[in-house]
Order: structure tokens, then C-alpha cells, then sequence
């Protein structure tokens, strides 16, 4: 079964904290900032609002698909037409 | 000194993280930015939304005015020569806020409100009436 984004992104950050956490213990600082800034730019993706290309391409479809019915619709009246 | 090195990373790692919690929502200019693209997005799919409705009554008023079926085909063929333009204007606004949104500067911005403008305008135009949107794009100040 497929996982929810906000559970991926969920583990996706316990993950981080535990790199971050073992590369403290191994006494890297550099390596445990780079870890807490990947972890707090997870966070920001997840409360991101950006513009999903699904998004834009489901628009353009239904955009495309309506017009295709208009099409149809209007070919069958001129069809029709006495 | 060694013993307490990790209590020192300890903290300097929950220090870190704090900063970085209270800078991810007051991170204005990201945000405001995303913010900008997402109202365009909701922009340009209420224009297309209205369109498709106009769109769908207006074939049908150009095969009520021919005389003929045949002529009712050729107007036919003959707007949607002029709405295929404005397809082609809305499909460029949603690939420049598409692309906008992966960017950060200002030219890819203002690219992505201008095409979702011009979008708009052409789509107005063949209409002959303005659009009733009320959540029109604007750049950020």
C-alpha cells in the first residue's frame, strides 16, 4: 500500500534527525549542521504551498478534455444541421 | 574537554534546529512568492473554467447562425483556428508558473504573472466581456 506524502515527508525527517544524531555522536560539527539544515529544509517542503506539476498538467487536461466535448458536441448540431 | 563534546554538539544542534523552525514561517519572500505562483494557478484555472463554458455556448450559437451545414463546419473550423491561439496562450502560462515555481529569482516571475495576464486578456478579448475573476495574480511587493 502506498504511503501518504505527509507520512514519507514524516519519515524523511526522523531519518535526518538520526543521521544528524549519529554524525554529533561521531563528533563532526560540519556534518551535523549539514544535517540539521537538510532536516529543516524538509520541514519547509512540507509546509510548502509550490505549484505541483501534477497540478498543472491535471489543469491543462481538463482544459484539453473540455474543449474535445465542446468540439463534439458542436460537430453533431452542424451534423444535425437541416 | 572530550566528554563534553556531544553534550556541546547536543546543544548546538537543538539551537540550530530552533533557528531554523522559527526561520522556515518567517521566510517572507519564499513564501509570499509561492504564495503569488499558487493564486495564479487558481487564477488561470478559473479563467479556462469560465471559457470552456462561454466556448461550449458559442459553437453552438456560430452552427445556429449558418445557413448551411456545411457553412455551419466552416465557421466552425474558422474560430477554433483563433481559439487554438488561446490555447496555446493559457498551456504558456501554466508551464511559466510551473517553471517559476522551481525558481527564485524575479524574471521568472514576473514572466509567469505577465503569460497568465496575457492569457487572460486574449481569452477576454475573443469573449467580448471581461472575465468575473476576482483572484487575479499580482507580484509581490
Amino acid at each position: 500500500m502506498a504511503m501518504a506524502p505527509a507520512t514519507v515527508t514524516a519519515l524523511g525527517i526522523i531519518e535526518e534527525i538520526a543521521v544528524a544524531a549519529i554524525t554529533a555522536v561521531e563528533g563532526d560539527p560540519i556534518g551535523t549542521i549539514k544535517g540539521i539544515l537538510e532536516v529543516v529544509a524538509l520541514i519547509r517542503a512540507g509546509f510548502s504551498n509550490a505549484v505541483s506539476p501534477a497540478e498543472v498538467a491535471t489543469n491543462l487536461k481538463t482544459f484539453t478534455e473540455g474543449l474535445a466535448a465542446n468540439d463534439t458536441a458542436a460537430n453533431a448540431a452542424a451534423a444535425n444541421k437541416e | 574537554m572530550k566528554r563534553l563534546l556531544p553534550v556541546v554538539l547536543l546543544y548546538a544542534m537543538i539551537g540550530a534546529f530552533c533557528v531554523g523552525l522559527v526561520v522556515v514561517p518567517t521566510s517572507c519572500s519564499s513564501s509570499q512568492r509561492t504564495d503569488t505562483l499558487h493564486a495564479a494557478v487558481i487564477a488561470v484555472k478559473g479563467v479556462q473554467d469560465v471559457f470552456l463554458i462561454w466556448d461550449a455556448q458559442h459553437q453552438l450559437d456560430i452552427v445556429a447562425k449558418a445557413a448551411t451545414k456545411e457553412q455551419a463546419a466552416a465557421d466552425l473550423a474558422a474560430y477554433r483556428v483563433i481559439r487554438d491561439k488561446l490555447v496555446a496562450a493559457l498551456d504558456l502560462a501554466y508551464q511559466a508558473i510551473a517553471l517559476a515555481s522551481t525558481e527564485s529569482d524575479q524574471p521568472s516571475l514576473d514572466a509567469a504573472i505577465a503569460a497568465a495576464k496575457a492569457a487572460e486578456a486574449d481569452i477576454e478579448t475573443l469573449m467580448g466581456k471581461a472575465l468575473p475573476m476576482t483572484a487575479r495574480p499580482t507580484r509581490p511587493t
